[in-house]
């Protein structure tokens, strides 16, 4: 597993354009396709809006700390990006969140929790775990495009 | 994000430009809470230029197509990019909200 970036923000919103603008810097590196791009910028952006929003009882500035690592994919014949979400928050499992269920006629359909949902569908694998009075989230994709050598 | 808007005789059309996500949503809720209260329940939007939606993008869509239902109007999409459009599929609103290749054919679907 090979560190690509790490980036770190404070508990507000206008902060993730940070994060974003730091995967479409790496996007051509590694390269990621625009659906790949997209897909690890969205689930970015809906975890780390959960955090900001609902994860702190108080009015604080606090730290989150983006990862980025590149590793093989699970096929091996080609690589994955992995994503580590760190922030030390109320404990908080996303993956423990009850599924919404998307196939409601408009009148029952709820507000919220579209965010992970979407997170889940867009990802391969995601990993919650809590250490250290923190949140630590790891997330997965695995990328199309096969390895040259 | 630039939202313009169009009235027209039996609907509004709503431009939208950039990024819906959660800095950008509250002032797109805003615009389109403040059409409805003047009493306009029929809506385009026209996604030509719309390059990025989160779920709080998709929120305010909610929101508004249950505000204007009850008074029979509908939301109607156009010009989905395809990246967009995958999210639509994800969250199920294609099974919500009527999209349309053109802007043309999202009007005349409300003649």
């Amino acid at each position: 597993m090979t560190e690509i970036t790490s980036v770190k923000i404070t508990n507000n919103l206008q902060e993730i354009a940070k994060v974003i603008s730091e995967i479409e810097k790496c996007s051509a590196e590694i390269p990621l396709s625009f659906e790949e791009e997209n897909a690890l910028e969205l689930s970015l952006d809906e975890l780390l809006t959960n955090i900001i929003s609902y994860g702190y009882a108080d009015s604080e500035t606090h730290e989150i700390n983006i990862d980025m690592y590149l590793e093989d994919n699970s096929r091996g014949d080609g690589n994955a990006i992995v994503l580590k979400i760190t922030d030390d928050g109320v404990e908080f499992n996303p993956l423990k969140k009850k599924e919404v269920n998307i196939d409601i006629p408009l009148e029952d359909k709820q507000i919220g929790g579209l965010g992970i949902h979407l997170v889940k569908r867009l990802m391969n694998e995601l990993f919650y775990e809590r250490a250290d009075n923190k949140n630590i989230l790891t997330i997965k994709k695995e990328l199309n495009s096969i390895k040259e050598n | 994000m630039e939202i313009t808007t169009e009235k027209k005789s039996n609907l509004t059309l709503i431009n939208l430009k950039g990024k819906l996500d959660s800095v950008t949503s509250p002032q797109f809720e805003d615009a389109l809470m403040r059409l409805i209260d003047e009493e306009s329940y029929n809506f385009i939007f026209n996604c030509v230029e719309l390059d990025y939606i989160s779920s709080a993008g998709l929120r305010v869509l909610l929101i508004g197509a249950k505000k204007v239902k009850v008074k029979n109007g509908k939301i109607k999409l156009a010009n989905l990019k395809k990246h967009i459009r995958e999210v639509f599929e994800i969250a199920g609103f294609t099974a919500i909200f009527e999209l349309y290749e053109s802007l043309e054919e999202a009007e005349s679907s409300f003649k």
